[in-house]
């Protein structure tokens, strides 16, 4: 069994070790650009703020004091890279622009691709604040504690149960909604067959 | 949709998504962005080391006599050619290859 996170931190701040920083980054990487990529709706917006989140990371891991777990240190950079891109004017434009795309346009190839999350999901998912997407993504979807998810989004335990039940319930709304506007468009368009067909 | 089967739908979609992600150029590319500020830090105090190195050369024409009397002796033939440039020339190198030894040994 190979050395825990906090160990390999400890050996990439005081031996300066890459090759350390290197296996964080291979232990990490997948589950943060995932994580990014359904939070701001664009897998190029996302691992762009993954890699200046890890770039940072590298930078600042003399201040990592480890109170908290290194995925919620890695989290909250990213939470911020991904706030304060979202400040800025042109990325805010780009943003909704592919949140746009990623929910009218999911082109044929990438629904095969992602077939993981339905439409319905990802477009109930768009309607959510970023704070409540973010705290349901990190709870729910990336598996982290609501301690964690607090460290990572830097609000308060209470608050971050809060966002995550107010996303929940969100979602359940959007897809009900998704649901019945379904139903009525099969209703409006029954197919020969009788079967439902997307349209 | 019960919230339970939407967290699991949460939750396999980011497996899913996580493992397609996990072998990809990212890595590669990151560290290869990382270690550039490192490499341009070895560049620069590389050709400091040189250009310095090559000023200490043209300080001491004295040894550089003496290595191009060695040179001269080690092969005749470079007798009539060997000055003290060409010895500075050879310190010089010397210098950077020590001075490239060293910063190897800092990286």
């Amino acid at each position: 069994m190979g050395p825990n996170d906090i160990e390999l931190v400890a050996l990439a701040k005081v031996a300066q070790n890459d090759t350390a920083f290197a296996e964080l980054v291979r232990r990490h990487q997948a589950r943060l650009r995932a994580f990014l990529r359904r939070l701001c709706g664009s897998e190029f917006l996302a691992d762009d703020i993954a890699q200046d989140t890890f770039i940072k990371a590298h930078a600042a891991i003399a201040s990592f004091e480890g109170g908290g777990s290194f995925r919620s240190w890695l989290y909250a950079i990213a939470y911020r890279e991904f706030l304060q891109t979202r400040r800025k004017e042109k990325a805010a434009t780009r943003l909704k622009d592919a949140l746009k795309d990623d929910v009218v346009h999911a082109n044929a190839a990438e629904t095969k691709i992602e077939m993981g999350l339905s439409l319905d999901l990802r477009r109930a998912l768009a309607t959510l604040e970023d704070l409540e997407r973010a705290a349901l993504l990190l709870c729910d979807a990336a598996g982290l504690s609501h301690s964690e998810a607090a460290i990572a989004i830097d609000a308060p335990l209470g608050s971050v149960k809060t966002y995550v039940a107010r996303a929940r319930q969100k979602m359940r709304a959007a897809l009900s909604a998704d649901a019945a506007t379904s139903n009525a468009d099969c209703s409006a368009t029954p197919a020969p067959n009788g079967a439902c067909h997307a349209l | 949709m019960p919230s339970d089967e939407i967290a699991a739908l949460l939750k396999q979609d980011h497996d899913d998504l996580s493992a397609r992600l996990e072998n990809d150029a990212f890595q590669r590319r990151l560290m290869f962005k990382l270690g550039a500020r490192q490499r341009a830090r070895l560049g620069v105090v590389g050709l400091a080391g040189g250009l310095g190195a090559a000023f200490a050369a043209s300080q001491f024409s004295s040894l550089g006599q003496l290595l191009a009397t060695y040179l001269g002796e080690a092969s005749p033939a470079l007798t009539s050619q060997a000055t003290v440039q060409i010895a500075g020339a050879a310190l010089l190198g010397a210098c950077a290859i020590l001075t490239a030894l060293v910063l190897r040994k800092d990286a």
